[in-house]
């Protein structure tokens, strides 16, 4: 058999790529946003009475603006300086809408008593970085100072909104009338590489299958396949069961899918793939920081 | 039932056969738009830190202004600072000497910060307090540019050479970019403390 001489070699370079690729899979770990995502209170320091205003301040703003204001609390930011933690939060949150960059983040680090606030790209001019430090150094420090967080983030929080309001020329009321904030539910990280790990494992079992049994397991799964949709044809089976076999069936199904996986295979293997920020919008670094 | 143990196996072994064939073409055509497109990324991101790198140094000139009028001894100091500035706005100087000239420019300021010190009718101004946070903020804006250009240059460089798409980035002209590399002590932003 001609076909042999070039068969083992060929499998073992995809093996090999395939493998290359499933490699690079590593994030580091933010915390994800809370279902009311305008106030981020990990570090507890907020009142629920104060994370009910901020959240009804943000939402408006949104609203009326789309532009989002988030505050977020941690206990520390590990290894990483406070200025890399708050842009690769803001990023991987995509606060503010694509596009329009009109995202502001304010974050307090605990154990540092930092308090950094990052301002995307498309608010640098309403909120330039001395208006950042402005409102760190009167609005909230005279609070802080004195270790009242609920007062000091509140005012300064609102002190952001009011100016992207003004940018936007638009009124923010301060009544908290009809803003709810959801209850604290943590989202669940969607991973959408799933399909194609799921594609490459199915390529690879096939690959060595092929190469070591001679296919004989895929026969058999096959085979099993046929015969459990015969049991089920008779209806001999309790659903239970049937049921299981079905889940069989699923591979066969990912066969079909062949086209589409490999779409997806190959996108896979471009740089950070998987789970991205590109959904919000992006930050340059703007924004100040200080002890509060 | 047939006493043959793998009935589907030859007709499995073309189709895998064929889906290998298929996963190859299309990481072909997708590595070779990974790479456009990541060359296109690092040229977007160098424009990005050239800006910032120009604001910084106008920021600095600011800041030189503000001082230079109470100095009258450190000369050195500005004409460095005048130097790297002509350097980063000039339209042909390239990415290395570029990266050098707002190096200078982050020593400098660092000089001028400390000579401050000594002038405290300077420092307590509101004008220089405003400069110091724009400083940091135009600090900050080049340290992170920087940072997504590299970035850029390397998710570029790690396409060209990292197997498979080295084969198809040779057959079609992609080659390696060199960057700047600060030295590391150096990229630490100057600690200013008041």
């Amino acid at each position: 058999m001609r076909v042999k001489k070039f068969f083992r070699p060929l499998i073992l370079t995809v093996l090999i790529l395939v493998l290359l690729q499933v490699s690079v899979n590593a994030y580091a770990k933010y915390p994800s946003p809370t279902e009311a995502f305008f106030v981020n209170d990990f570090a507890d320091v907020l009142s629920s009475e104060t994370e009910r205003k901020m959240y009804a301040l943000g939402k408006q703003l949104e609203d009326k603006t789309t532009a989002q204001v988030v505050f977020v609390s941690v206990d520390s930011v590990g290894d990483e300086s406070v200025e890399d933690y708050s842009i690769n939060l803001a990023m991987e949150w995509g606060i503010g809408q694509k596009g329009k960059d009109n995202g502001i983040l304010m974050l307090f680090v605990r154990d540092e008593r930092m308090l950094r606030i990052e301002v995307g790209y498309g608010l640098e001019g309403a909120v330039p970085d001395i208006k950042t430090a402005r409102i760190r150094e009167d609005y909230i420090k005279p609070y802080t100072r004195h270790d009242d967080f609920d007062r000091g983030f509140l005012s300064g929080y609102a002190a952001l909104v009011h100016e992207v309001a003004k940018e936007y020329g638009v009124e923010i009321d301060e009544s908290i009338d009809g803003y709810m904030v959801p209850p604290e539910v943590y989202h669940e990280s969607s991973d959408d590489s799933g399909i194609g790990v799921v594609f490459m494992l199915l390529v690879m079992f096939l690959v060595f299958d092929g190469v070591f049994f001679r296919f004989r397991i895929t026969s058999a799964i096959i085979r099993m396949i046929i015969w459990s949709s015969m049991y089920n044809g008779r209806g001999g089976r309790g659903g239970y069961g049937g049921g299981s076999w079905g889940g069989g069936g699923y591979r066969g199904g990912s066969w079909g899918g062949g086209s589409h996986g490999s779409g997806s295979w190959s996108k896979g293997g471009s740089f950070g793939g998987g789970r991205s920020s590109g959904g919000g919008g992006r930050f340059g670094g703007g924004g100040s920081s200080g002890k509060v | 039932m047939s006493l043959n143990a793998y009935p589907f196996g030859r007709w499995l072994k073309w189709a895998v056969l064929g889906l290998v064939v298929l996963i190859i073409v299309v990481s072909m055509v997708s590595t070779y738009n990974d790479l456009v497109t990541a060359d296109q990324e690092v040229q977007k991101s160098w424009s990005q830190v050239e800006n910032v790198m120009q604001s910084r140094a106008d920021t600095v000139n600011n800041l030189v202004a503000t001082v230079k009028g109470a100095v009258k001894h450190e000369e050195k100091v500005f004409q460095d600072i005048a130097e790297a500035r002509s350097v980063l706005m000039s339209g042909s100087a390239d990415v290395n000497s570029k990266m050098q000239a707002d190096q200078r420019i982050a020593d400098a300021t660092r000089d001028v910060l400390v000579l401050v010190e000594n002038y405290p009718e300077i420092k307590a101004s509101e004008q220089f307090t405003n400069l110091q946070t724009a400083i940091e903020g135009s600090e900050r804006r080049v340290a992170v540019e920087r940072k997504r250009f590299i970035e850029a240059v390397q998710a570029y460089n790690m396409k060209v050479t990292r197997f498979p798409g080295n084969i198809i980035a040779r057959i079609l002209g992609f080659s390696p970019k060199e960057y700047f590399v600060a030295d590391p002590e150096a990229q630490k932003a100057p600690e200013i403390t008041f």
